[in-house]
């Protein structure tokens, strides 16, 4: 293995991005874990006094700290609902508009991921021109069918199923490209060899494809779940956290106290809790790819 | 059902998914046509009198005002930066994704443990890092700078190039290379003349996931630039309340969305492989 003896070669290729990123991560939350121990007013540290763990005990039990890690949680778990159904039938139904050897399905898979690749900016500043309450479109529509004139941004729940309509909008594709890509990946002869022996398209979706794709759901949910739970830009523009703070995801209350309270020490607190939180699901997430993805791929 | 009709239904659904995802952009773009104050009596139908008043106000390099007290900052200065930040984002991620890709794969430098943390830093939230980096560039005059900028896009672009050359590389065989160093070739040679073209594909994928990526940052440019706006800074500040913006907004939208609909369209092909084998691969 001439590669092995060579080490030392090795290193000149990896030494760079390690030091880039040393600089840009590790150095700055070590920095900033540093930072949680010291109750800090304003952004001047040089008046800093060290508090010792404080102010993980007040982010803790912080009723708005916990209230966002909860609202962020729900917000998570109804997106996830919707998004996987509808982005697994929309593979299932392309892949069978494909088998089926229909010509013009092409076009259909860029239509169909459009909304994937738009900035979160854009899609928050577009529906909320959309549901401006005076010339809004879709107050409008809700007024012509159910007759009711409703001002969804300014209550708790209607204010968190638009959020929830957004995200779904926007991320349900990625659900169908993950599934779709596995789909298309499940062997020809296996699912003509059920159709042999007499299994419908249901039979075969339960039986065959679903679970050749359960990898890939998984690596799904795991993603968005995690993107999801860092929600930023959608949510302070769209609702603002609002309405009061029923709305406020984790990443948008550390930003209050950061940035509106200046609460550097107990921002600092609760951003080293979530890092830690979403670590753990990376290891178990890390054990799981490392062990399965050879079987799929 | 029979085949025909049961191929037409699904056909039919699809479609009307097709037109959910697309009818929310058609309104945007035909409102952005619309002259200021046509949007409170024609809301919703084409426009009446097409005009491109929006897109010369936004464009345009200095302030100009919409109606009495309303003004549009303008985008033009905002659109150059944007683009310069994502394209030298694009740039380092990509070489220094290749060669550290290149290291781990092959020489197996740092083990399992470099793999971990460089996807522990894809999955990180960014406003874990914004924050600290905040106050280091604010000690270290950083602030408002495009390097600044493109340096905490990196934390998350760099480690999501790294992971996908890094799966891509160590599922390909080695032998050539193997061969190659035997006969006393240079690593430097291989890996510009064996590796980077292979990988080209991916490399594709990589750098246009890259590009659209750091086009629409938000959290990182709302913490780290005041003075400098990005673009979806600058579009993310328009107030959507006032009608008298209505048109200029959607025409700010429109312009945001260009690049990234673009991308779509040339490298469907690249980017449906890239995405699908990043997530499933990591």
């Amino acid at each position: 293995m001439p590669y092995k003896r060579r080490k030392r070669e090795g290193v000149i290729y990896v030494a760079p991005a390690v030091v880039v990123l040393f600089f840009l991560t590790i150095y700055p939350i070590i920095y900033f874990i540093y930072l949680s121990f010291f109750e800090i007013k304003g952004w001047d540290l040089s008046k800093a006094s060290f508090t010792g763990l404080t102010n993980y005990i007040k982010v803790l039990t912080d009723p708005l700290f916990l209230k966002s890690l909860q609202f962020t949680s729900l917000y998570t778990c109804l997106a996830l609902l919707i998004e996987l159904p509808v982005g697994l039938l929309l593979a299932f139904f392309l892949n069978e508009l494909v088998e089926s050897k229909r010509k013009t399905v092409k076009p259909f898979t860029i239509l169909i991921l459009l909304p994937i690749l738009l900035p979160g900016v854009a899609t928050a500043m577009m529906f909320s021109l959309m549901l401006n309450d005076l010339i809004g479109i879709i107050p409008h529509l809700i007024e012509l069918i159910f007759k009711v004139k409703i001002s969804l941004l300014s209550e708790a729940v209607t204010a968190t199923l638009v959020l929830i309509v957004v995200d779904a909008w926007q991320w349900a594709p990625f659900f169908f490209l993950l599934i779709y890509a596995g789909f298309r990946m499940v062997p020809r002869d296996i699912i003509d060899a059920a159709c042999i022996d007499g299994a419908g398209r249901w039979q075969i979706l339960a039986y065959i494809s679903l679970p050749m794709v359960k990898y890939m759901i998984t690596v799904a949910l795991v993603l968005r779940g995690i993107w999801l739970f860092r929600s930023f830009d959608v949510p302070k523009l769209l609702t603002g956290g609002g309405p009061g703070i029923s709305t406020r995801t984790v990443s948008l209350q550390i930003y209050e106290y950061s940035f509106k309270e200046g609460l550097i020490g107990i921002a600092a607190a609760a951003t080293f809790v979530v890092f830690i939180l979403v670590n753990i699901v990376v290891l178990i997430y890390y054990k799981y790819i490392m062990t399965h993805r050879e079987e799929v791929l | 059902m029979k085949q025909k009709t049961y191929l037409n239904v699904i056909t039919i659904i699809l479609l009307l998914y097709i037109l959910i995802n697309v009818s929310p952009l058609f309104l945007i773009l035909i409102n952005s046509f619309k002259p200021v104050r046509e949007i409170t009596t024609n809301p919703y139908g084409l426009p009446l009198n097409p005009t491109l008043f929006n897109y010369d106000l936004l464009l345009g390099w200095s302030y100009k005002t919409v109606g009495i007290s309303f003004d549009a900052p303008p985008l033009l200065p905002s659109l150059l930066i944007t683009i310069k930040v994502s394209s030298l984002c694009v740039v380092l991620s990509l070489i220094l994704g290749l060669m550290a890709a290149y290291g781990l794969s092959r020489y197996r430098i740092g083990g399992n443990f470099l793999p971990f943390w460089f996807l522990s830093l894809l999955f990180a939230p960014p406003i874990v890092f914004a924050f600290p980096l905040y106050l280091m560039y604010r000690k270290l005059g950083l602030l408002d700078s495009t390097i600044g900028l493109v340096g905490a896009n990196l934390t998350f672009n760099l480690p999501f190039a790294i992971w996908i050359f890094y799966s891509y590389l160590s599922g390909t065989s080695e032998e050539i290379e193997e061969a190659a160093l035997i006969d006393g070739a240079n690593s430097w040679i291989i890996f510009w003349k064996i590796i980077t073209p292979i990988m080209r594909p991916i490399v594709i994928a990589v750098g246009a996931l890259t590009f659209i990526f750091v086009w629409n940052e938000y959290l990182f440019s709302t913490i780290l630039m005041n003075l400098s706006k990005t673009l979806t800074i600058a579009l993310g500040g328009y107030n959507t309340g006032q009608l008298i913006l209505y048109t200029s907004i959607a025409a700010g939208i429109i312009i945001d969305i260009i690049p990234p609909i673009l991308i779509l369209i040339f490298f469907e092909k690249y980017l449906v492989t890239g995405l699908s084998f990043g997530a499933v691969k990591g």
